[in-house]
């Protein structure tokens, strides 16, 4: 928990740093941005661990498939990894980069979970075909 | 957290932003954007390291 406060301070540090670099060298102030920023989400992940640990739990408990699961967790991860690159995007000002990656990212997130809507679109048949 | 990578890109970018002012008023403009670029490329070498432990981490956390 101590560590989050550490997060905290970094981050206004890296404001204030970044707003006395970005009168002179706006690009360096960006990388500046980017940099604590990764660091926060790589710091952030150790907690996550537990978290996943459980979640994985949970699905033994349940008996689910493991390929809805995995799907889920990537739908996650692609989610996450893109909100990072749209707002980095957006500070930077380029936000129609950010908002066709936001896009892009819809669209995988739709393909990846393609086996899921299948597998939904089969138990509807399946009921159906039973009626 | 390692603070001390904030402060070390922070103190390129002032050092280059010294290096750019003095050679673009002694007249050496060329000079002076090369010392930009360079203060560049090597902060975003440091950046590049960060980002591909980030983006490793998230392929392995979320099983891609």
């Amino acid at each position: 928990m101590d560590s989050f406060w550490q997060w905290v301070a970094g981050a206004m540090l890296t404001v204030v740093l970044g707003i006395a670099l970005g009168k002179h060298s706006k690009d360096i102030s960006l990388v500046l941005t980017m940099v604590v920023c990764c660091m926060i989400l790589l710091a952030a992940a150790v907690y996550l661990q537990p978290v996943m640990e459980f979640v994985k739990r949970l699905q033994t408990m349940g008996q689910l498939d493991d390929g809805y699961g995995q799907i889920l967790l990537k739908a996650v991860g692609i989610g996450l990894v893109t909100e990072f690159a749209v707002l980095i995007c957006n500070d930077s000002g380029n936000s129609a980069l950010g908002k066709s990656l936001q896009i892009a990212a819809t669209v995988v997130v739709l393909w990846i979970s393609l086996p899921l809507m299948e597998s939904l679109l089969d138990l509807i048949e399946r009921i159906m075909g039973g009626i | 957290m390692e603070i001390d990578l904030i402060f070390k890109i922070a103190a390129i970018g002032i050092i280059v932003t010294i290096l750019h002012q003095v050679l673009a008023r002694s007249g050496r403009d060329e000079q002076a954007m090369m010392t930009m670029l360079a203060g560049l490329v090597v902060v975003l070498m440091m950046m590049a390291q960060k980002i591909a432990d980030l983006f490793e981490l998230v392929k392995r956390l979320f099983r891609f």
